[in-house]
């Protein structure tokens, strides 16, 4: 007969055989189901990522509603499921998940993943291969300073969250101003900026040099990615200052009204010499004389010779 | 009787005693001379353009999600430098990785030490907390962890997802070239310096392409070749510490385009 310590023992190594056991089981089973690839198996390691790519646009890609209504709108066609869903195959029209999921970047995810690192291509022909055409700005964002100095598009967009990425942390004051990532690099600007009337009306960098393109397409509005501030940027708050192209009679104010400022202003600019003052006229005649006096000077002494030498005369 | 035991238990604790001093001493790391911390195959190191640097600071966000760093430590700061004609400047500024690391040099339990590679790496394990390390650093790296960080990292997962351990608290830490992308890239078969995975995050994220990482001892990476055709400096050489980290400095000229 066992003592009721020694019982105890037997029990307590017991428990402990069973719960090793259960433990190395345990883990085999997670360590294999890792290899497989698909949604849930990443949000195990990449939760963080996961949280905020589902509730983005890449996230949203086939349930965006937007979408769907213009999808259907135009008759359902499978193009649009190319970079609208992950996996489209085209002859059967399925596909193998909803929303632009890890594998559509990330793919293929090797079979030994954990140890293998998921290939990527960080350059904008990864994103281009999509957000490409003039429809998605890929034509303006050529002729960028930025993408010709190399930058990429997630040096400002964050790809899984497929929104802006921030320096500022979320609920600080300014996280969703896009303008706030200019300035992180366009310091000299924002120095400038400060004092001037656009600034003084809040009105940012990203105002004039982001503005919307296609406007009438909403599912696929984009910014104009070229950075360059066009007239159209100018128009958006001037309206009533400009006249439209080739428009003459843009202007309501009829020609017996007063003169707008805007003549004003153009009245001053126009190139009338400002009055010489008497001293100035003084000099230049002083200037003359001066001149005219070295001259006529050898004739004049000759001139005062013969008067003196005519008196002189005389007086004999 | 009872002297002999005494005898006897005298000489167990001095046997005892010498095992453990022999033990302790064998533990001690052997002092590495210079020339052994730049033996390895590799030595890593890394150019900081300053006429390309816009003091945007996506370095020391990548930084701190790829490393897990706490809001209120930066392992990489980038520092106004005076204006360079009317540009402001900046300095970026890592741990330099020193062959002659001041850190190690003063770090009584070794917890500071020199990889082959020439990376100045931490054991936080052996480390006393002593933070002799971050007053002998003459670059102000290495910050002191008062308190556990366990809240969110804010920059993640907008700037990366962290690689490495969280560090307890009462250790000191600092910028590592991020060593883990380094190695786990090696592993794979990838160049430090040309496949962004296998490179340093700060590099990888820098816009304007400022930062440049490579190999020193191969002639034909980034790195090499701008140390071989371009002046750079070198922060504090007159210290003798022969840091890793180059500068190639910021001139007028550089700027005339931007200006234009």
């Amino acid at each position: 007969m066992f003592s009721h310590p020694e019982r105890l023992i037997i029990a307590l190594m017991i428990a402990l055989l069973f719960a090793g056991v259960t433990m190395v089981a345990v883990e085999a089973s997670s360590q294999s189901s890792l290899s497989l690839q698909g949604e849930i198996e990443c949000a195990v390691c990449h939760a963080q990522f996961m949280e905020t790519w589902q509730n983005g646009p890449h996230g949203q890609a086939t349930i965006d509603p937007n979408f769907n209504e213009a999808w259907d709108a135009q008759g359902n066609p499978g193009a649009c499921l190319v970079c609208h869903t992950t996996g489209y195959d085209p002859e059967t029209g399925t596909w193998e998940q909803d929303g632009v999921t890890c594998e559509a970047c990330h793919g293929p995810i090797p079979e030994d993943h954990p140890v293998n690192p998921a290939p990527i291509d960080r350059s904008p022909v990864l994103c281009g291969s999509c957000h490409s055409s003039a429809r998605f700005g890929w034509e303006d964002w050529e002729v960028s300073a930025h993408y010709q100095r190399d930058m990429t598009c997630i040096n400002c967009h964050g790809p899984h969250q497929a929104t802006l990425k921030s320096a500022t942390p979320p609920g600080e004051e300014h996280f969703d101003d896009a303008s706030q990532l200019c300035i992180n690099c366009h310091t000299e600007y924002i120095q400038n900026c400060n004092h001037s009337t656009h600034c003084e009306n809040d009105v940012s960098c990203v105002d004039c040099h982001l503005p919307l393109n296609n406007e009438t397409f909403p599912a696929h509005t984009t910014h104009d990615h070229s950075f360059q501030a066009t007239l159209n940027s100018c128009n958006a708050c001037h309206t009533d200052q400009m006249h439209e192209n080739g428009d003459a009679t843009a202007r309501e104010e009829s020609i017996n009204d007063a003169p707008p400022e805007v003549m004003l202003s153009s009245v001053a600019l126009t190139s009338e010499p400002a009055p010489v003052s008497p001293l100035g006229f003084a000099g230049l005649a002083s200037l003359i004389g001066l001149a005219a006096g070295t001259v006529l000077a050898p004739w004049l002494e000759g001139k005062y010779k013969a008067i003196k030498r005519n008196g002189s005369d005389q007086d004999e | 009787m009872s002297n002999k035991l005494e005898r006897r238990g005298f000489l167990k604790v001095a046997g005892a005693s010498i095992v453990g001093l022999a033990g302790l001493q064998l533990m001690r790391p052997s002092k590495v001379s210079s020339e052994d911390t730049a033996s390895g195959e590799r030595q890593w190191a890394m150019v900081i353009d300053q006429s390309k640097c816009t003091g945007c600071g996506h370095c020391t966000l990548s930084c701190r999600a790829h490393n897990d760093v706490s809001p209120g430590i930066s392992w990489n700061e980038v520092l106004p430098a005076g204006k360079v004609g009317e540009h402001q400047v900046f300095i970026a500024r890592p741990c330099m990785h020193c062959e002659n690391a001041p850190c190690v040099d003063v770090c009584m339990v070794g917890a500071s030490y020199y990889r082959p590679d020439g990376i100045v790496m931490m054991n936080y394990d052996k480390c006393i907390g002593c933070r002799y390390c971050e007053v002998a650093c003459p670059y102000q790296a290495r910050s002191f962890n008062w308190k556990e960080f366990d809240g969110d990292n804010p920059a993640v997962p907008t700037w990366g997802q962290p690689e490495i351990e969280r560090r307890p608290r009462g250790v000191p830490e600092k910028c590592s070239f991020c060593y883990q992308r380094i190695d786990r890239g090696l592993e794979h078969g990838l160049t430090p310096g040309v496949d962004p995975a296998a490179t340093p995050a700060c590099v990888v994220t820098c816009p304007t392409g400022a930062r440049i990482f490579g190999d020193l001892k191969d002639p034909e990476s980034e790195v090499s070749k701008i140390i071989n055709s371009q002046h750079t400096v070198r922060l504090r050489d007159d210290l003798g510490t022969a840091p890793r980290v180059y500068y190639v400095l910021a001139k007028p000229d550089d700027f005339k385009e931007v200006e234009a």
